[in-house]
């Protein structure tokens, strides 16, 4: 057996057998103690070998980051960004408005918000914080505080990581695996030589794949829906936003939804199930006029 | 000899509980004056960087930066460790159950390997959505106080 192939085949059996501290690290010793690691990174393959992903839940910012990149090249080749610069400005300060004021104010390398090119009226988030509304729905929406009743509900499906959740378990679970043979591969060649990125890969495009199946085909669960609803009332609050104009904004989607089975209404559940969820679990301050300085603003995004 | 032994674990297990080092898990952040998104910047950390938490409250974790003390948002931070290799490609959370996968599941190089063999995809359009969505803090800052949001 080759050294590469001897640490890779110690990083599983002695990952194996060292769920107690100390045995991992008598386990780290032995794969350090060949050269090929650090002990650091020895450890760190270890943990690798003893553990599962237990959910969505632990991929790091960085990760979503990635597979919301990918995502969003799916669904750009489709529907391409619109090339405004103020349009694009005026989006990205209302979207970042909502941001700042929401749970996770920073993804890894921030949110991004665009109007993308379609017949369709519909919105979608990938993981990581892009976000994009298609040029339909922009135009159905009468005030700032509606385009942001919208983005709020997407940004709700990235806080609360819906996206992610599309994703099996499964999948996750064949990309732990292939992960860790990558990343023995790496420890045992010392980064020197190419490593194989194929399974991974692999498992990349299949997460991708559910992802994008999902955001334009599938839809999330009802359950997901109405949380993102919920969490977009609340935001708009935090912000200084009318949350009424969330149940506005569904209204109208009500009164495009007979007949329309695409976009939106093919991922959505119906918008007056919506609103009645919405009333029974939210507390709606009464409704208020949009200020001359929100309306005034608003030319730039048509 | 046995009380020394005593007293050596005793100062040891102190001062590992005053220790709370936090690492950096977003691409860069600033460490704010107040636990507010538009707050003073008292200087950038980047990812990977580890710091020592003081606090936390309210979505937001108190840190150590030189000598002073700020603010980040807790979405920003980890608590598990990130390791960065020199030639970065084992980047890991050592901490955590997952601990590859966050360095070799989705990333750089795999988006990259991805880039060659997913013909559909337009990376150019995601590069495109990236540089012209960026707004500055002081922007949304001014644009919120402009629209009577924030109050």
């Amino acid at each position: 057996m080759s050294r590469r192939g001897l640490v890779t085949a110690m990083v599983f059996v002695l990952g194996t057998g060292c769920s107690h501290p100390g045995l991992q690290q008598m386990g780290a010793g032995v794969l350090a103690s060949t050269g090929y690691v650090t002990t650091d990174q020895a450890n760190g393959l270890l943990s690798a070998g003893t553990g599962l992903v237990k959910s969505q839940e632990d991929l790091t910012p960085e990760q979503e980051y990635y597979l919301g990149r990918a995502v969003s090249a799916s669904l750009l080749a489709k529907f391409p960004p619109r090339r405004s610069a103020p349009a694009s400005r005026y989006l990205n300060e209302i979207g970042m408005s909502l941001v700042s004021v929401s749970d996770t104010p920073e993804t890894f390398a921030g949110y991004r918000f665009a109007v993308v090119e379609s017949r369709e009226i519909n919105a979608f988030s990938a993981p990581g914080g892009f976000v994009y509304i298609s040029s339909a729905f922009v135009s159905e929406l009468p005030d700032e505080d509606a385009t942001a009743a919208v983005l709020a509900h997407e940004i709700a499906h990235v806080v609360k990581r819906h996206g992610i959740n599309a994703i099996s378990n499964a999948q996750l679970f064949s990309a732990l695996t292939e992960a860790s043979q990558a990343g023995a591969s790496i420890a045992a060649s010392k980064v020197s030589s190419p490593v194989n990125l194929g399974p991974i890969t692999g498992v990349f495009a299949e997460s991708v794949s559910g992802v994008v199946d999902t955001l334009l085909t599938k839809g999330f669960d009802r359950s997901q829906e109405y949380e993102a609803d919920l969490y977009a009332a609340e935001l708009l609050q935090r912000a200084g936003y009318d949350p009424n104009a969330l149940v506005r904004v569904l209204a109208i989607l009500e009164t495009h939804a007979k007949g329309e089975h695409d976009g939106w209404f093919a991922t959505h559940p119906r918008p007056a199930d919506r609103i009645e969820e919405l009333n029974s679990d939210f507390t709606f301050p009464p409704a208020t006029d949009v200020p001359a300085s929100r309306k005034a603003r608003f030319a730039a995004l048509k | 000899m046995k009380r020394c032994i005593v007293a050596a674990i005793c100062m040891l297990a102190a001062s590992q509980a005053h220790a709370e080092p936090i690492w950096v898990q977003v691409r860069q952040s600033q460490v704010r004056s107040q636990p507010k998104f538009y707050a003073q910047s008292l200087g950038p950390v980047r990812y990977g960087e580890r710091l020592e938490k003081l606090s936390e409250d309210g979505g937001w974790v108190k840190v150590q930066l030189a000598a002073k003390q700020g603010y980040l948002p807790l979405s920003a931070v980890s608590q598990d460790q990130i390791v960065l290799s020199s030639a970065e490609l084992l980047k890991v959370r050592a901490d955590s159950a997952e601990v590859v996968l966050a360095g070799k599941g989705f990333s750089k190089e795999v988006e990259q390997r991805y880039r060659s063999e997913a013909s559909g995809s337009r990376y150019d359009l995601v590069d495109y959505v990236e540089q012209s969505s960026r707004v500055s803090p002081a922007e949304v800052q001014q644009f919120m106080k402009q629209g009577g949001l924030g109050k």
